[in-house]
C-alpha cells in the first residue's frame, strides 16, 4: 500500500449530469464550448440507483449513499492515509476463530465501552452486522455460528475508536482473509508478500484454535502450522520491526469446559509462545499473548473475555508513527569530493 | 419574515406524525402556553394537518405515512420577540430512512429536505430492538430444563432489517455527516417518543438511551461532528395507547375524558417537565 507515483489522469472526463456524453463524444450537453467551464464538468455523475429485486420499493430518482461493506486495500489505504490508525492483520488456520474475533469485539460495543475505549464511528455497519449474524438471536439459529471468509482479497473491518484516556481517536482496520490462504505460505512462503495486510500491519495477530489445542489429535499439527506460518511470514520479509505480534488462544469457553484437558492445553500454549518467542521474538518490536473468548459456545466464559486486553494492545501508538534517529555514514570513495558530509547543526 | 426548515427523522413507527399532529393541536387550539405561536399556515398540506390531528383528538392510531406519500408542512410560527418564521416540516415515511440504510439510496427529494441544518430525530422508546445471541437464549433454555431444539429451515439469513434498532440509527445520523449529506455544523435534537411508557423507570431520556442504546450513546459523544449540538428530550405527544381500528382501549377513553387535549403531551428535557411540544423546535430554530 505505498504511495502511487504522481502521474497524468488517463481517465475518461466525467460530467455529474448522468445525461451527459462528454466521455463519449467530447461534447457538454448543458452547451459549453469549453468543457472545463461548466460547473457539472469533472464531478462525480449522481447516478440514479436501479431497484434491487425482492427489496424495499426503490424509488426511481435516488442519491447513492456511501458503502458500509468491509473496505478494499484501496479504501483501507485512503483511511491510512487521512486519519490516525491501527491496521491489524489476523492471520491463522482456517476455523480458528478470525471473523469471530472480528464480530465479537464489535458485539461487545453495542453494550458499551470495552475497557477504555469507546466506539465513535464505522464505515463497516452492514459487514460487521453480517459476520455477527449468526450468533444473533435473530438468525433463529439453535447453535451460535459464524460464516467462513471466502477466498480472494483481503477485506478490512473499519472502526473509529476512542481511548477515553488519553483521546486519541484511531481508525483500526481489521483484516480478514481466508484461513487456507495463509496455511498455503508454508509451502510457498513468497506468495505472503501478495497479502499487503502483512507487510502493512502495526500489529500481526496470530490466532491458536483452542478447539484444536485440546484435541490430542490434532494439537500437535496445530502448534506445527502456526510456527511454519510465522517462519514463512519471516521468510518472505513481510514482517517488520516495528511490529507488534499478538499470539492468541481462541475458544477459551471450549477450554475451560473440557475438564481433564484444560491445564495441559494452556501449558501447550505457553510452550508454543515461548518458542515463537525465541525464535522470532528478535523480529518484532514486542510479542504477547493472550487467551479470549471472543463468541463463547458455551457457558465457560464471557461474551468476549479479554478482548479488552487485546483491544488495547491494538489501540497503542504504532511504531511506524516513531521514527528511528538517522546513522549517518562515513561513505567510502577514492575522490575527496565524495567524501564531504553535511555540516553537523552544532558546529554551524 | 424567515424561512426556516426542520427535518423530521427516524424509522418507521417512530412517532413522527403524531408528533406533528399534536404540535398543529397545541400551536392552533392554544390551550398551553408555548414557546412558538402559531402565526397562519404557508400553502397547502392543510388537509394532512387537519386529518392527523382530528385522529390524535379522539385519540386514535395514526395510519402509517406510505412512502411516495410523504407531506411537506409549513406554517408560520412567531417566538415572543421574534420575527415569524416559516418552519417546513416533512412527513416522510419511515421506510425512505430503512433505504437509506438497508438498500445505501435515498430518493433525491427526501435527500434535499435532508440538507436542513435542524434535525428532529425520532427513537420510539419502547420499540427498540436490542441485540440477542444465540448463546444467551440456549444456555436459558438449559436452565429452564427444556430440550435443545435441533437446527431447522427456520434458520433467517442475515439482511439489512434485522440489525439492531441503535446500529441503523449510528448508520442515519452517520451518513448526516457525510457525503452526500454532509452540510456542516447542525442541531440534532433526539426525540425519545412514548416517553411514557420509559419514564416509569426513572431514568432521564439521556440515562435512558445511554442504558438502552450503548452503541448509539458513544457514537453520539464521541463520533458526532464536533461542530454539530444535540439535545434529547422525553416527549409523550400521545399520553397513552390509543385506539385502533377495531379495538377500543381503556387508555384511550382516559385521554378522552381530559377536557384540555394539550395536557395529554409531556416534554421532559434537562430535568423539567412541560406540555410544550414547539421547545426542541425553537432550539433547532435558534
Amino acid at each position: 500500500m505505498a504511495d502511487p507515483e504522481p502521474q497524468e489522469s488517463t481517465e475518461p472526463p466525467r460530467c455529474a449530469n448522468p445525461d451527459c456524453q462528454v466521455a463519449a463524444d467530447g461534447r457538454c450537453i448543458e452547451g459549453f464550448p469549453d468543457t472545463a467551464e461548466c460547473p457539472q464538468f469533472g464531478r462525480i455523475p449522481i447516478m440514479p440507483v436501479a431497484a434491487a429485486p425482492g427489496a424495499y420499493p426503490a424509488p426511481r430518482n435516488s442519491v447513492a449513499m456511501q458503502a458500509s461493506a468491509a473496505l478494499s486495500v484501496d479504501e483501507a489505504d485512503v483511511v491510512v492515509k487521512d486519519r490516525p490508525s491501527r491496521v491489524i492483520a489476523i492471520a491463522g488456520p482456517q476455523s480458528a476463530g478470525k471473523t469471530s474475533l472480528i464480530a465479537g469485539l464489535y458485539d461487545l460495543f453495542q453494550l458499551g465501552q470495552v475497557g477504555n475505549v469507546a466506539f465513535a464511528q464505522s464505515f463497516s455497519l452492514h459487514a460487521f452486522e453480517q459476520a455477527a449474524h449468526d450468533s444473533r438471536a435473530a438468525s433463529r439459529r439453535t447453535t451460535p455460528n459464524t460464516a467462513r471468509t471466502e477466498r480472494g482479497e483481503v477485506r478490512f473491518y473499519h472502526l473509529e475508536l476512542v481511548d477515553t484516556d488519553s483521546g486519541a481517536v484511531p481508525s483500526v482496520l481489521l483484516g480478514d482473509r481466508a484461513g487456507e490462504e495463509y496455511l498455503e505460505t508454508r509451502s510457498n512462503p513468497l506468495s505472503a508478500q501478495e497479502f499487503p495486510e502483512l507487510r502493512r500491519a502495526d500489529v500481526l495477530t496470530l490466532l491458536v484454535d483452542g478447539e484444536r489445542l485440546l484435541d490430542a489429535g490434532q494439537r500437535h499439527n496445530l502448534r506445527s502450522e502456526i510456527r511454519q506460518t510465522l517462519h514463512a511470514f519471516v521468510e518472505a520479509g513481510v514482517v517488520r520491526p516495528t511490529q507488534r505480534l499478538a499470539l492468541v488462544l481462541t475458544k477459551l469457553d471450549v477450554i475451560r469446559k473440557a475438564a481433564d484437558r484444560d491445564e495441559r492445553t494452556f501449558q501447550g500454549f505457553d510452550t508454543l509462545v515461548a518458542g515463537l518467542r525465541t525464535d522470532y521474538g528478535a523480529n518484532f518490536a514486542a510479542v504477547e499473548s493472550f487467551q479470549v473468548a471472543a463468541q463463547p459456545s458455551t457457558d465457560g466464559a464471557k461474551r468476549g473475555e479479554n478482548l479488552d486486553r487485546l483491544l488495547a494492545y491494538w489501540m497503542a501508538e504504532p511504531l511506524r508513527y516513531c521514527p528511528a534517529p538517522m546513522v549517518f555514514e562515513v561513505p567510502e570513495a577514492d575522490r575527496y569530493f565524495a567524501r564531504l558530509m553535511p555540516v553537523p547543526k552544532s558546529v554551524q | 419574515m424567515t424561512n426556516r426548515s426542520v427535518v423530521v427523522m427516524g424509522l418507521p413507527g417512530s412517532g413522527k406524525t403524531t408528533f406533528l399532529a399534536a404540535l398543529w393541536h397545541l400551536v392552533s387550539e392554544k390551550e398551553v402556553p408555548c414557546k412558538l405561536t402559531y402565526v397562519s399556515l404557508q400553502t397547502g398540506n392543510i388537509e394532512h394537518l387537519h386529518e392527523i390531528a382530528s385522529q390524535w383528538r379522539a385519540a386514535k392510531k395514526q395510519e402509517r405515512t406510505a412512502q411516495g406519500g410523504d407531506k411537506l408542512v409549513s406554517m408560520i410560527l412567531k417566538a415572543e420577540g421574534g420575527d415569524p418564521q416559516t418552519v417546513t416540516f416533512p412527513d416522510v415515511a419511515g421506510e425512505a430512512f430503512l433505504q437509506m440504510w438497508g438498500l445505501r439510496e435515498c430518493d433525491k427529494t427526501v435527500a434535499g429536505w435532508l440538507k436542513e441544518a435542524g434535525v428532529l430525530l425520532f427513537i420510539h422508546a419502547d420499540k427498540v430492538t436490542v441485540p440477542k445471541w444465540v448463546i444467551d437464549e440456549k444456555l436459558l433454555m438449559e436452565d429452564l430444563g427444556i430440550p435443545p431444539e435441533a437446527e431447522t429451515e427456520k434458520v433467517v439469513d442475515w439482511s439489512p432489517d434485522v440489525a439492531p434498532t441503535q446500529v441503523q440509527l449510528v448508520d442515519l445520523v452517520q451518513s448526516m455527516q457525510t457525503e452526500p449529506l454532509d452540510v456542516g455544523p447542525r442541531r440534532l435534537a433526539i426525540i425519545l417518543s412514548a416517553w411514557d411508557k420509559a419514564a416509569g423507570r426513572g431514568l432521564s431520556p439521556e440515562e435512558y438511551l445511554a442504558r438502552r442504546m450503548p452503541l448509539l450513546d458513544q457514537f453520539l459523544k464521541h463520533g458526532l461532528d464536533p461542530r454539530w449540538e444535540k439535545r434529547i428530550y422525553g416527549v409523550s405527544a400521545q399520553g397513552g395507547d390509543y385506539d385502533d381500528d377495531k379495538t377500543t382501549l381503556p387508555d384511550a377513553e382516559r385521554l378522552r375524558d381530559i377536557d384540555m387535549p394539550s395536557q395529554r403531551v409531556s416534554v421532559v428535557h434537562a430535568g423539567g417537565a412541560s406540555n410544550d411540544l414547539t421547545e426542541p423546535l425553537q432550539w433547532l430554530l435558534t
